[in-house]
């Protein structure tokens, strides 16, 4: 196996519900993701774009019935969220979760206090983490008293995808899937997330990126595009692949 | 923090036995207790464990402030306070008065340090009266782990402040708490009630916006462990016009723990364009967790604007999943979501020892 390999899924199928469910979603995907690229997955409505992300990530209500997942060297499989977080996996959500009276900051402590655990390293010194996360706050334009609020509480749609870029910055994990984050975001915003994502990319970690456009492309440019129908992948190609999707639509390729 | 020595009253004042002889109160109170109108709200809570914890022997409660220019302790109340007592509304509260030593304190000046009362035993009846204009902040703590009762009643004047705190963390096993208040022509009364439950705590919570203009804001966080209860009845009393209440109560009930809150607004015939709301929201932690729920507005001015609600639910799993995706085991997640939701209704001057025992009985839970 290829050491570089940040994420290997190889003919996942999964569906939505419980084992015997009719709701097959995924239906044999395949991904190799290595260090340092960027994936975009585009593709219609319906044809299993999120299910790839949350299956991915460990949420509740999905089943995996055949297939694997690799992080690295570790099966995802048996791994319960939290843990696959701590293996390096992060999920920037398409719809981010209000949590009121839970601070922003105290969330963002609890996080790298989990991670730094579960690593066996050094919790972050408070002072020097609140200087990092303000300092993070700043370059995503988000006003620092956002981190005394409640964990995305109404916040704008905007302020919220901000808030998963300052996550992923601040948590700084092996594989990033960023679940339609530029949904909901005008250029200037747009821009400012793409910013962060190019700021985490490097050489050591992977990033996918599901979209419907491909405007965020623009900004984000990545290495492969996939298109995802039916719960496959049919079609590879480079950046090009995106432009010639925004063009022509998916028909052609269905 | 010098103890301020009260003039006592030996007994009832006349005033007040001229009302009702102290043995027929006994009577019409125990009457009243068992009367079909009251039925509602003792429906959870014995009565009878109550009038037992009205009979306990009382202790005068300590009342301190480190700085009191603006307090007096009367000897004579002033029969004007009789307004304050009305023994079908509050028949429980009444008999106190009947068997114990009055604790009168008049607060006539603004106070730049909280009114600290509190209580090591069942006390004295307390009335506490703020006069118009004055700003003051009330903080209430309870001393004892025996079984207890206490009665309050405060009159806020006209344009007075008032914040009252109050941390009913102790460990009673039997606990009744009696709280009445009366908010004059544009008086304003902040209440951050803060408590855990224990074998039996209940707290009657009246509220009364008697001069246009009042208003009155009530938060409550309540954390009820196992086997514990915690009854609270809460009545607010729009009685004049341009009233606001605002009312929030957020619970969490642990497996075999029970929380009953019965929150009625009244709004009175000349009491238009009154504003109120009152959301009441439960979490039970466990299959066994009991909550009884019931808003209830009673409304006889159509100029009026209401709302009131009330939810029962388990830890959202959307929020327990994110904080799970950034590695935040579910365990620590739940706590997280638990203190999140107390927080919500935690405030005041009393928030940071609030804050500790309230999330006390949570920690130990295996959520």
């Amino acid at each position: 196996m290829n050491q570089d390999r940040v994420i290997e899924v190889t003919n996942l199928h999964a569906n939505v519900g419980a084992e015997d469910s009719s709701n097959a979603i995924l239906k044999g995907l395949n991904l190799s993701i290595n260090a340092g690229e960027v994936h975009a997955i585009m593709g219609p409505n319906g044809s299993g774009k999120s299910t790839l992300a949350n299956v991915l990530a460990g949420r509740p209500g999905y089943t995996v019935t055949q297939g694997e997942m690799r992080l690295g060297q570790q099966d995802l499989a048996p791994l319960d969220p939290h843990e696959r977080a701590q293996a390096g996996l992060f999920l920037a959500f398409q719809y981010p979760v209000e949590i009121p009276g839970v601070s922003n900051m105290e969330f963002l402590k609890a996080s790298m206090d989990s991670l730094a655990k579960a690593r066996a390293a050094e919790q972050p010194d408070a002072a020097d983490f609140i200087r990092q996360v303000r300092s993070l706050a700043e370059s995503l334009d988000l006003d620092p008293k956002f981190l005394k609020r409640g964990v995305n509480e109404g916040f704008s749609g905007g302020e919220k995808k901000r808030n998963e870029i300052l996550q992923l910055l601040l948590l700084n994990p092996k594989m990033a899937i960023l679940d339609e984050t530029d949904s909901g975001l005008d250029i200037d915003a747009l821009q400012t997330v793409a910013a962060g994502v190019n700021r985490f990319r490097n050489n050591n970690n992977g990033v996918l990126l599901i979209t419907h456009y491909q405007r965020l492309l623009d900004y984000i440019v990545p290495d492969f595009v996939h298109v995802l129908a039916d719960g496959q992948i049919i079609q590879s190609g480079d950046k090009d692949l995106a432009l010639e999707l925004e063009a022509k639509g998916y028909t052609w390729l269905t | 923090m010098a103890d301020l020595s009260p003039r006592l009253l030996p007994a009832p004042p006349k005033w007040f036995t001229d009302h009702v002889p102290a043995d027929e109160s006994l009577f019409a109170y125990e009457q009243a207790l068992s009367s079909p109108a009251r039925r509602e709200i003792w429906k959870y809570t014995s009565a009878t464990k109550v009038v037992a914890l009205a009979e306990l022997a009382t202790q005068r409660p300590s009342i301190a402030a480190s700085q009191h220019p603006g307090i007096d302790l009367l000897q004579q109340p002033g029969s004007n306070i009789t307004a304050l007592f009305n023994i079908a509304q509050a028949p429980e509260a009444f008999a106190t008065l009947c068997r114990n030593p009055l604790l009168y304190v008049r607060v006539s000046e603004s106070l730049d340090q909280p009114l600290s009362i509190r209580h090591t035993a069942s006390s004295w009846p307390v009335v506490i009266d703020v006069a118009a204009g004055v700003a003051a902040t009330i903080m209430e703590e309870f001393a004892s782990d025996n079984d207890q009762q206490q009665v309050i009643w405060l009159r806020v004047g006209r344009d007075a402040q008032v914040t009252h705190a109050r941390n009913s963390l102790s460990a009673t096993p039997q606990h009744w708490q009696f709280l009445s208040v009366q908010v004059q022509a544009n008086g304003y009364y902040r209440l951050h009630n803060h408590a855990v439950a224990s074998p039996l705590r209940r707290q009657d919570i009246q509220i009364q916006l008697c001069g246009d203009g009042a208003s009155a804001e009530l938060s409550g966080a309540a954390m009820i462990d196992a086997r514990h209860r915690l009854d609270q009845q809460i009545t607010v009393e729009h009685v004049s016009a341009h009233t606001t209440s605002q009312q929030n109560f957020h619970t969490i009930v642990a497996d075999r723990g029970q929380s009953t809150f019965n929150g009625r607004i009244h709004i009175h015939e000349g009491a238009r364009k009154s504003n109120a709301n009152l959301s009441n929201k439960n979490i039970g932690l466990g299959n066994n967790s009991t909550i009884n729920t019931k808003p209830e507005l009673e409304i006889y001015n159509d100029d009026v604007s209401c709302a009131h609600g009330a939810t029962i639910g388990q830890l959202d799993d959307s929020q327990l999943f994110y904080l799970c995706s950034r590695g935040v085991s579910p365990s620590a997640a739940r706590q997280l979501l638990c203190e999140g939701f107390l927080q919500q209704c935690v405030g005041g001057p009393l928030a940071d020892s609030a804050n500790r025992g309230l999330l006390q009985p949570l920690q130990k839970l295996d959520i």
